[in-house]
């Protein structure tokens, strides 16, 4: 499991408990928990609290998922990440998929 | 705000629709851009935006949360506007039934809840009209808060509840928060524990010896029982204010003080004997059981004290009685020993009397003289000592006393006025005379001694019936008919410290050589040898009084003979002279051999037998000793008398023994000489028994006329 050691670093903008955060929350966790077992880190922003972070980092929607590591340069994925396939893409983690 | 007038502007209006229009496209607008799946979008500058259908459920969520919090309390919960109108209510207020009075499940929003209490009637209703006045003071911000307890008569059974009303914050309170709480539970837990705490209250209060409670540190009582304030004579606010060391005698504080030095705080239990001072100054003997407890925070202790008072007088009394017991034991042994010698020194000198030439004889009579004041006093140490022997005879108190005034008079002198006071009807006693006329004297004389400068002696004399309760208030005597003979003076008195004392034998409070320390004691045996009691009260200053209870008989007063003239003639009889004291034995010797008599000597009982047997000799008297090594004088007379009847009798004694009687009592009619005695004495009584038995021997006389 060497070459899968490096960990995946998440930053998650959502507003609160409104209903598509809270599922891209759930999605988020449902997919750490099946790929990324024990090498995940997940930070949660709610803009509501922090509104000058989401504007310093940049974020204009929510929810907006940031994948700080492992490749170079952030990954933003805006949305409920209900959308299974086409994440794992997204997140370079396709040759997990089945 | 200017919106008001603006709004009445019919451009501001039109202005305001069109806006409304542009915000619903533009809403529509973002949800199709962001495809449903974002719910904030923000621009450059930080302006976010909540999309409508975030904006909705999170709108919903926020009063599903708030719902959820009031439907969960267990309080019966009502929102109010400014004018009492409910607003809103929790899930419970709909349960809420309390009979007659404010609510139930028609009472909810859109209703005027000062209606509601207006309208309440029977049980509750006044305190529905409180709640209303108390909401009222809240809305009208004349008050923080407003909460009252009330009982509810709910259907089956009685509920206590807790109303409390809050206004809504604001400057001007714009409505309230009216909240029922059922404390129902809580009130019966604290009744229970009322009364759990009653209980241990009558526990501590009914116990039925003194206890209380004091602060270490302080020593101030800090809890007392009834027992406590009812034997020690304080109230119990009294004791709250006092310390312990107010109870204590003066001199024994530093050692109390010591004391609770050395109390150990570990709980123990302790038991020390102590004196206690009751608020009429009188003490008490206590014995106190202590406990370290916490009361009401504090380190204190808690003290059973038990009232021992009674018990001690009791101890001291017996321990009295036993040593008056054991003091007559030794005073009776001396004395007997003591008789016999008195007798040899007595006889000598009287048979050296007639012998003498003139000029001696003063100095013979005075050795005389002073042995008989010595045979006195061994008198009055056997009645004491209840040795004595003693001729009990039914008789009558006041005729007695009739017969010994004109010598009291003589005795206590011109400066005592002395009444006598015989009641009425007066019972009889049994008793020696001669003894109980010495008792009055000796009596007679101390009151005397203690009226230096006179005063009244009062003698008088009464029946009583001692009851149960006199009986256990003084010293144990059987309840019953008793003859009382009291002795009073107006002298000096007793002082207390004393009075355990006074009848002990050589105790005395006269100076050297008026007194011999045995008057008391002789009054205190021979009233206890005749089954009576001697009770004195005494007052320093006021005098003193003597009360004598003699046990009362009905049989009649036994008649006196007329006494003999002294017989004092010789004689040729032969008489079986038996004492194992050498020297007394043979001074009777001389004495009756020197008059004619022919004697027959024994040294004891076996000896006497021997020579009953040997000799054919017609043996007149057998004169012996009562209580003599080997068998005694009663067991030897009655053996002689099995062979030799005509014998007669006559019994010497200084005192008996259980042997011969069990209260010190020969058998009424017995001939008895008492030692030490006289050579005329021995005479003269050797001679009456003699004259008695010829006497008894010629009962044709003694039938005759």
């Amino acid at each position: 499991m060497s070459r899968h050691a490096k960990k995946f670093k998440f930053r998650l903008y959502v507003a609160g408990d409104a209903q598509n955060s809270a599922q891209a929350i759930a999605n988020l966790t449902a997919l750490c928990r099946a790929y990324l077992r024990d090498r995940h880190d997940i930070e949660l922003v709610n803009v509501f609290r922090e509104p000058k972070r989401a504007l310093a980092d940049g974020i204009l929607m929510t929810p907006t998922l940031v994948k700080l590591s492992p490749s170079p340069a952030p990954t933003r994925i805006v949305g409920t990440l209900s959308q299974r396939q086409p994440l794992l893409q997204a997140l370079g983690l396709e040759a997990l998929a089945p | 705000m200017s919106l008001g007038k603006s709004l009445a502007h019919q451009d501001a209006s039109q202005e305001v629709a069109a806006l409304i229009a542009t915000l619903h496209e533009t809403g529509q607008r973002l949800e199709e851009l962001t495809a449903g799946e974002v719910d904030t979008v923000a621009d450059r500058d930080g302006r976010t935006f909540v999309l409508r259908r975030a904006q909705e459920q999170l709108r919903h969520a926020e009063e599903a949360k708030q719902a959820a919090i009031l439907n969960a309390l267990p309080a019966h919960i009502a929102l109010l506007d400014e004018r009492g109108t409910i607003l809103s209510v929790n899930e419970t207020w709909g349960q809420f039934v309390c009979g007659d009075a404010l609510h139930g499940q028609t009472h909810t929003v859109g209703l005027n809840y000062f209606e509601i209490c207006g309208k309440a009637h029977g049980k509750g209703a006044s305190e529905a009209r409180q709640v209303a006045a108390g909401i009222r003071s809240v809305l009208g911000g004349r008050n923080k808060s407003f909460s009252i307890e009330y009982i509810c008569e709910a259907p089956g059974e009685q509920q206590w509840f807790l109303v409390t009303v809050t206004p809504l914050p604001g400057e001007r309170p714009t409505g309230a928060v009216v909240m029922h709480l059922n404390i129902t539970a809580q009130m019966r837990a604290k009744r229970r524990l009322l009364e759990s705490e009653e209980e241990y209250r009558v526990l501590f209060d009914s116990n039925p010896h003194p206890m209380w409670v004091f602060d270490v540190e302080t020593l101030a009582f800090l809890a007392v029982n009834d027992a406590a304030v009812r034997l020690y004579g304080y109230s119990r606010d009294e004791f709250l204010g006092m310390t312990i060391k107010e109870i204590r005698p003066l001199g024994e504080v530093p050692a109390l003080l010591e004391y609770l030095q050395t109390i150990p705080d570990s709980p123990s239990l302790l038991a020390t004997q102590v004196k206690h001072r009751k608020k009429d100054g009188s003490l008490l003997e206590v014995q106190g059981h202590t406990n370290p407890i916490e009361f009401h925070g504090k380190s204190a202790r808690l003290v059973l004290a038990q009232d021992v008072t009674e018990k001690k007088r009791m101890e001291a009394q017996l321990l009295q009685s036993q040593k008056m017991e054991a003091v007559g034991r030794l005073a009776g042994g001396v004395a007997h020993d003591f008789n016999n010698v008195l007798g040899v020194i007595l006889g000598y000198a009287e048979l050296l009397l007639n012998k003498v030439d003139a000029s001696q004889r003063g100095k013979l009579e005075q050795i005389l003289k002073a042995g008989q004041r010595a045979a006195g006093l061994t008198q009055q140490l056997l009645a004491f000592s209840r040795k004595q022997i003693v001729d009990p005879k039914v008789l009558d108190l006041n005729a007695l006393l009739l017969d010994v005034e004109k010598m009291l008079g003589r005795l206590i002198g011109e400066d005592v006025d002395l009444t006598i006071s015989r009641g009425a009807d007066l019972g009889q006693v049994k008793a020696d005379k001669g003894q109980l006329e010495q008792v009055v004297v000796n009596l007679c004389v101390n009151a005397r001694d203690a009226m230096k400068d006179g005063g009244h002696l009062r003698i008088e004399t009464a029946n009583v019936e001692l009851d149960a309760g006199h009986v256990t208030r003084h010293e144990p005597i059987a309840p019953g008919r008793y003859v009382m003979l009291a002795v009073s003076d107006s002298g000096c008195g007793i002082e207390k410290e004393i009075l355990n004392t006074i009848f002990e034998p050589f105790f005395t409070t006269k100076e050297p050589g008026k007194g011999t320390g045995l008057g008391l004691a002789m009054v205190y045996g021979t009233v206890k040898q005749a089954g009576g009691h001697v009770w004195v009260y005494s007052e320093v200053g006021q005098g003193t009084t003597f009360k004598i209870y003699l046990p009362r008989v009905d049989e009649p007063v036994a008649s006196v003979a007329a006494e003999d003239a002294p017989v004092f003639s010789r004689g040729t009889e032969t008489i079986l002279l038996v004492e194992d004291e050498a020297s007394l034995r043979e001074l009777a010797h001389v004495v009756l051999k020197e008059q004619g008599y022919r004697v027959l000597e024994a040294p004891d009982a076996n000896a006497a037998m021997q020579i009953a047997q040997s000799t054919h000799e017609v043996i007149h008297l057998l004169l012996t000793d009562v209580i003599m090594p080997g068998m005694n004088g009663r067991t030897l007379a009655n053996s002689l008398l099995g062979m030799r009847p005509e014998i007669q009798v006559l019994y010497m004694s200084g005192y008996t023994d259980d042997v011969i009687a069990q209260r010190g009592v020969l058998e009424p009619g017995t001939l008895l000489l008492e030692k030490p005695f006289t050579a005329r004495v021995l005479l003269e009584r050797v001679r009456g028994a003699l004259d008695k038995a010829a006497f008894r021997s010629k009962p044709d006389l003694a039938t005759s006329p």
